[in-house]
């Protein structure tokens, strides 16, 4: 038996086309555009999926996309919303969340025993006896969740777009399109975004037995289409609100980031549930869910229903029902009198019994629990909020529809920094104060009557135009009179409960009063206690009767509740969307290509691309690099390093920036020097470290470490603008790329290459020269931190190939070989440099690594040196040593971070370690207490399987100086 | 979202000759070498078949147009003079045009690139594609271009990213000008 209404103007399906699906196993017939819901619920498929926490049986409840007990998975993707999602041909669907199917699922048992699992029982239950915790936490993590994450899900490309306009308008209802047009009318770009596949919002289905909002809708898109500066999006959501009016438009497709100058937010009111026992059967749903159902889909919600209602929206409801040809045998008003206006005379004409004053007092559930079946009524006592229940009667019907006011889409709002305050007119938070560029119109403002609404429209339209300077009319928008549009405490007290209030989590009165009883009575205590709002639907449908519960436990006027702080993104979305085309910025050598060719196997060190090692055929790693630095202890070895940042220092002040900037002395270096250099932060820690070559009075050139190079230089920047000296600063890290040749053949190889006379007593240990090498000109720096024997050679980066392949040429007679930035680690141990970055961490301070010699506490000012005044004072915490481990130690091999024990202590932990074949032991530093740094100390590394590795404190280098060849 | 079939095609002109500069002196010193200068920052003109950048207060960026020989003369002249300071260019450059240019820059680049927010003689120093660029808008034979550039170093980053892009939006990719 079908449900489906014949045509009607206005619905979103197309019955030419029918789709085919399946869903648990049974096959079902879809029209186009029918979203999973509508066609199941057209197939009198009722229960569409089971609640989260006690299995109940669930269907149509918002239809409104928070729909979260209603989640499917096609055996790929998971967690799809069947409340908005449109059926495609040939899917098979099943609910998430069960154990044997959506009809029998071995869950539902939990229901059964649903009074020993209150909220927060599981804080209390499982801490003792502490050995069978894991079982429980096994046990919680299994029930947890909803849905299986598929690994082998493809990875879609979801690009992140960035769009501008002069007006971004988040809604496209009434309000919205009022909005947008008028403002695009005036001349602005207009965005206007809106979460449904159609614009139109609740003019398309709120229609009260009449065609006026269809006239109105018919009327505004025509005008809003037309208008060519308008850019309607649908089927997307207006995620969250940043700084300076970027909003995340989420779509189907991927994000757009839209930064608008201005933002109206049009985005009108969630509908909220009457609280009553069994108020999540099959069957009951709200109001406007039955009017999307018969308008968007031509579904019949129920056959005969009643209508409980708090406002008048339920008598406009009643009426749509009773024009889709469903008898309305009832209409029960919460409140007493008259209410529902002329509504409420039109249903009185169609025979329509109200009860004012009565309340829904429970619904019943069919035999298997999968429908409705009746409701019984009873007289209600508004005022005390008790229900009467002795001369309660039962109406028998398949449907109940629900309304009883609404919650304002604020999540904007308050995300920009809106200050609301609670309207008792319409009981509704609305905005009081709203931030610069940021408007309000419509439900959300607290306007609901549907002239005003698109008056409210225009109203905003033209306060935005005046706030962008231009002319415009003032408008005046009549505030709300006569019943506000939501029930101050919809919530039918039952003695047996299961009253819901949040349908995610299945929490009910009940559990808000025992939770205030336990002390959590603020409303985020009350929120994390309960989880009413954590679940996916982020308490659209329970938040505001969550406020009003607390309210009356506590005594206190709504207003003093207050809401519960909202975050982007306020919908839940895709991990796909938010990690978007994902880029990877990489950086490379004009080397690249040749370490390519060669065998390197590269690795990322900051942005670049460098190369680790080469593998050679039939080595290992570890092969690959002992035989590379083999070739640097024993020959020569090559390497590209030109990652390494490199900065120009020009001016007369040149060396006075330095002294300020690094630790060490700079005015009194010589030209064709270099000396090294230390940088600080001003806590006193260590950031970076590297060399800098006086190439003339007032040019300094600098290399610094490859990772931190784009820092180090933006705090140069910062420094500089700060002190206002005389200098001029050039990044040339890109510019210039760096060779290091390295062995005892180094100095006989370049030599071939240059008219520099490199003998020691000409151009000795810390020097430099700018000079030309193999016809380039280059820079040489005389240095030692891979071996005592060693050159830098800075040019430009697009001739550094043609550098390197004549010292490739020229040291191939002396046994040349390349190696990479493993191998230079490896090397630089044995020499016994520490690395900050490597040797040190976030907190070290020069003192602790050893590097009390770089430090020239006496200079009038550098970065970090106040800090150092004190923490010298203080003993030192830590000590960084050089270990060697035993020749014939036979346990498992200790890894960087291990950690130094001593007895139960944690003394401290290794930075680095590697095997020296020219050592012949496993060598390293390490971080100990200061009794244990004097050399010959030894001390305990535990490695990772938990044994202990006896190490011992040595000397540096570790290897002898090795002479020129 | 992107609309597909927008023609993209995406140029490298890495190989066009630059120069840089910048100090306190480097206006002055440009100036005396005849060449034409922005009047404020951010801004660019064309001079004497080259395109000549206004960094910042005193820092420029010039780059030869096709027969331009701007740069080889000013490399040529400078030296270490007090407050002028050369600034070694090593920079990989694109010139992007056709219908979906907006399109790839919407994906790439968080700023408004629109004619009418980035004016035919603004220049932009932004990110692109999550690294450091310059942007420029310019006109020729009536044909709206952009031209991109960025560190070298990250050319190949660039020029990959920007022809997959172009390729999805149905664009094309050419080899170097």
């Amino acid at each position: 038996m079908s449900s489906r209404n014949p045509y009607k103007p206005g619905e979103w399906i197309n019955r030419a086309k029918q789709i085919n699906f399946s869903f648990e196993g049974e096959a079902f017939i879809a029209f186009e555009g029918d979203t999973i819901s509508s066609a199941l619920w057209a197939a009198n498929q009722k229960v569409l999926g089971r609640s989260f926490k006690y299995h109940r049986p669930r269907g149509v409840l918002s239809f409104a996309n928070h729909d979260v007990n209603i989640l499917m998975t096609d055996g790929l993707d998971t967690n799809m919303r069947a409340d908005v999602l449109e059926v495609k041909e040939g899917m098979t669907l099943t609910a998430v969340n069960t154990i044997g199917g959506v009809k029998k699922d071995k869950n539902r048992l939990i229901d059964l025993i649903s009074p020993l699992l209150p909220v927060g029982f599981y804080y209390k239950a499982f801490h003792t006896p502490r050995k069978l915790f894991p079982f429980w936490e096994s046990m919680i993590r299994k029930a947890a969740g909803l849905g299986i994450t598929n690994f082998n899900f493809p990875r879609i490309t979801k690009p992140k777009l960035h769009t501008h306009c002069d007006l971004l308008v988040v809604g496209a209802g009434a309000a919205g399109l009022s909005a947008a047009y008028t403002a695009a009318e005036a001349g602005l770009q207009v965005t206007l975004v809106d979460e449904n596949k159609l614009a139109g919002g609740s003019l398309a289905y709120d229609r009260g037995g009449n065609s006026a909002s269809a006239e109105h809708l018919e009327d505004l898109l025509h005008k809003v289409t037309n208008q060519a500066n308008i850019n309607l999006i649908t089927g997307a959501y207006a995620a969250g609100y940043y700084p300076d009016h970027l909003i995340p438009i989420v779509g189907a497709a991927g994000i757009t980031k839209v930064r608008a100058k201005v933002v109206i937010v049009a985005s009108g009111a969630f509908e909220q549930p009457p609280v009553f026992r069994f108020n999540d059967l099959p069957g009951v749903m709200l109001g406007s869910a039955t009017q999307r159902l018969i308008y968007r889909y031509g579904v019949r919600p129920f056959d005969s229903g009643i209508v409980f209602t708090a406002n008048d929206y339920g008598y406009r409801v009643a009426l749509d029902l009773y024009d889709a040809g469903c008898k309305v045998l009832a209409l029960v008003d919460l409140r007493a009198g008259n209410n529902g206006g002329l509504d409420a005379i039109d249903l009185a004409k169609r025979g329509v019994k109200i009860y004012a004053g009565h309340c829904v007092y429970e619904a019943l559930a069919s035999t298997d629990k999968s429908s409705v079946r009746g409701a019984v009524i009873c007289a209600y006592d508004d005022k005390n909020n008790v229900a009467l229940t002795d001369n309660s009667f039962t109406i028998d019907c398949d449907g109940i529809a629900m309304s009883a006011g609404w919650a304002p889409a604020s999540a904007l709002l308050y995300q920009a920094g809106t200050q609301m305050q609670f309207d008792y007119a319409v009981q509704q938070f609305v905005p009081n104060r709203l931030p610069e560029g940021i408007f309000a119109a419509g439900k959300v403002n607290g306007i609901f009557e549907l002239e005003q609404r698109l008056r409210d429209g225009e109203r905003a339209a033209n306060d935005v135009l005046n706030y962008l300077g231009k002319a415009s009319e003032n408008i005046s928008v009549e505030k709300h009179a006569g019943n506000a549009p939501s029930h101050p405490y919809p919530m039918v007290p039952h003695p047996k409960g299961k009253n819901f209030v949040d349908f995610d989590e299945d929490i009910q009165i009940k559990d808000f009063e025992n939770a205030a009883k336990e002390g959590f009575d603020n409303i985020e205590l009350m929120k994390r206690f309960t989880t009413v709002g954590m679940g996916p639907s982020q308490g659209k449908h329970s938040n505001m009767n969550a406020i009003r519960i607390l309210a009356k436990i506590r005594g206190l006027p709504v207003e003093k509740i207050g809401t519960t702080t909202s975050r982007p993104f306020f919908h839940p979305t895709p991990i796909g969307h938010l990690a978007g085309r994902g880029f990877h910025p990489h950086r490379l050598t004009s080397l690249h290509d040749w370490h390519a060719a060669n065998g390197a196997v590269f690795t990322d060190i900051g942005a670049w691309k460098r190369a680790a090692y080469y593998l050679q055929s039939g080595q290992t790693k570890e092969q690959a690099i002992q035989a590379e630095a083999m070739a640097v202890r024993n020959a020569a070895g090559l390497i590209d390093g030109s990652s390494l940042g490199k900065v120009e220092v020009h001016g007369p002040d040149a060396a006075e920036f330095l002294e300020r900037f690094f630790t060490g002395k700079y005015t009194n270096q010589k030209l064709g020097t270099w000396r090294y250099t230390l940088l600080l932060d001003e806590a006193g820690v260590i950031v970076d470290d590297g060399v800098a070559c006086r190439l003339a009075e007032d040019l300094f050139y600098l290399s610094i470490g490859t990772t931190n190079a784009a820092m180090v230089y933006r705090e140069m920047q910062r420094c500089q603008q700060m002190w206002q000296l005389n200098i001029g600063l050039v990044n040339v890290t890109g510019a210039f790329g760096a060779i290091n040749i390295a062995g005892p053949a180094a100095q006989s190889i370049l030599s071939a290459l240059t008219t520099l006379n490199l003998a020691a007593e000409n151009f000795p240990l810390g020097h430099c020269r700018e000079t030309s090498v193999a016809n380039v000109p280059s820079k040489v720096i005389r240095v030692s931190f891979v071996s005592d024997m060693a050159y830098e050679l800075h040019c430009p980066m697009n001739q550094v190939p043609q550098v390197w392949n004549a010292l490739m040429a020229a040291g191939k007679q002396h046994g040349i070989r390349v190696f990479g930035s493993d191998t230079q680690r490896l090397l630089r141990l044995e020499m016994g440099h520490a690395m900050p970055g490597v040797d040190t961490d976030g907190l070290t301070n020069p003192f602790e690594m050893g590097a009390d010699w770089a430090v020239k506490m006496d200079k009038a000012y550098f970065i970090g040196q106040r800090s150092l005044t004190i923490i010298a004072k203080r003993p030192v915490n830590k000590q960084l040593v050089a270990f060697t481990l035993a020749a014939n130690f036979s346990s498992e091999m200790p890894l960087e971070c291990n950690l130094v024990i001593d007895g139960n202590a944690i003394n401290g932990r290794v930075t680095s370690i590697g095997f020296s074949q020219t050592v012949g032991k496993t060598i390293g530093f390490a971080y100990v207490k200061p009794y244990q740094k004097a050399i010959g100390t030894t001390f305990q590394i535990r490695t990772d399987n938990g044994s202990l590795v006896a190490a011992t404190v040595v000397e540096t280098p570790f290897i002898k100086c090795q002479k020129a060849a | 979202m992107p609309a597909p079939n927008h023609s993209v095609v995406v140029s490298d002109v890495s190989n066009l000759q630059r120069y840089g500069v910048k100090g306190a002196l480097a206006t002055q010193w440009l100036a005396s070498h005849g060449v034409a200068l922005p009047a404020k920052a951010n801004t660019w003109v064309l001079s004497d078949q080259a395109i000549v950048m206004r960094l910042g207060a005193s820092e420029f960026l010039i780059e030869d147009q096709a027969d331009g020989q701007v740069c080889d003369k000013l490399a040529a002249d400078t030296l270490r003079v007090a407050g002028v300071y050369k600034v070694p260019r090593a920079d990989a450059a694109y010139l992007l045009a056709g219908s979906g240019v907006l399109h790839l820059f919407a994906e790439l680049c968080p700023l408004d690139l629109r004619e009418t927010a980035l004016l035919e003689n603004d220049l932009v120093m932004t990110q692109v594609a999550d690294i450091s660029a310059t942007v420029l808008r310019q006109t020729i034979d009536n044909e709206t271009i952009y031209r991109l550039w960025c560190d070298g170093t990250y050319g190949a980053y660039m020029r990959h990213t920007l022809a997959g892009i172009a390729a999805e939006l149905g664009g094309r990719t050419s080899g170097q000008l």
